[in-house]
């Protein structure tokens, strides 16, 4: 299995994504329930609106959050969830 | 001989105090396996004390809990614990457990190199959600349960006697599972909307060097 679709992007050099990834992944982050926080990097603590934030302002932190994100979409896409069932099984 | 686990536990933000909380857990599974635990807490997860620890009390187990970069991990208020071509040689002939950011890339590749070592750690991003409102007693929230029960896995199956590679597989199923559950109909569609990064975490817990090792 290969989980590493952006192997070229580096962790502090991620993949810039064009407008369309950042509305879609604000989109998608509206969706996480209120009250939690997300803990990201060295000691980075975002609230959901804070997440939001930071996607929109394109800043590091969003960065990272989109790549966490396409990761996910393309992991799905690429039938990630059913490779691992049956690795798993 | 007594097995000696060395783990560090700083507290210094609620990240580091998450992971502190929830490393007591696996406590009791150390003690009754007969390992001896030195337990670096707060301040004491310092450079000076676990390079002393490393060095003349020779741990066979190392967990650390703390911030970390591609080269580094770090302990009590970021201070830099274990360096990439720095001091990662007193890793050598252990099994250490790096529950921090991106450690695995550099260090934990640098230090599997090293004969008979295995490094078990992320090689990117360690995202930890939790409730805002658990934040003055971490060790009951549920939600940071998904991402930490799997994680203290690796150490536990470690304890139990399983080799390396299988307490990263174990591990890794573990996560798979609460992410089967969130998929459930069952589960509120806003709960299923954190399985992306369980998913991550999955994925980018890695084991560097000796698969086979067990402490």
């Amino acid at each position: 299995m290969d989980f590493d679709k952006n192997k070229n992007a580096d962790a502090k050099n991620p993949i810039q994504y064009d407008d369309n990834v950042k509305d879609l992944v604000v989109a998608r982050l509206e969706t996480l329930p209120s009250g939690v926080v997300i803990s990201i990097g060295s000691g980075k603590e975002l609230t959901k609106n804070e997440a939001i934030q930071s996607v929109k302002e394109g800043n590091e932190t969003g960065q990272k959050m989109m790549e966490i994100e396409m990761s996910f979409l393309q992991g799905l896409k690429d039938g990630i969830l059913y490779d691992e069932a049956f690795a798993f099984n | 001989m007594t097995k000696r686990l060395l783990l560090t536990r700083p507290d210094h933000d609620y990240a580091t105090r998450y992971l502190s909380a929830w490393a007591e857990k696996f406590f009791d599974l150390a003690k009754k396996k007969g390992c001896s635990i030195i337990d670096l807490r707060r301040e004491r997860a310092n450079f000076k004390e676990v390079e002393s620890v490393l060095q003349k009390r020779k741990p066979c187990f190392v967990i650390i809990n703390g911030h970390g970069d591609d080269d580094l991990v770090t302990g009590y208020k970021n201070e830099m614990l274990l360096r990439a071509g720095f001091n990662s040689s007193l890793l050598q002939g252990k099994i250490t457990y790096a529950i921090s950011c991106r450690s695995a890339r550099v260090l934990g590749e640098e230090a599997g190199q090293y004969e008979n070592t295995a490094y078990i750690g992320y090689k990117d991003d360690f995202i930890l959600i939790y409730l805002e409102e658990c934040r003055t007693r971490p060790a009951e929230d549920k939600l940071a349960g998904l991402f930490l029960d799997p994680s203290n896995l690796v150490a536990s199956s470690l304890l139990k006697g399983h080799t390396a590679g299988k307490s990263v597989l174990r591990a890794r199923q573990e996560f798979f599972r609460n992410i089967q559950k969130l998929l459930t109909s069952k589960t509120k569609t806003e709960d299923s909307s954190i399985l992306r990064y369980l998913l991550w975490d999955m994925k980018n817990l890695t084991l560097c060097g000796n698969g086979d090792k067990k402490i």
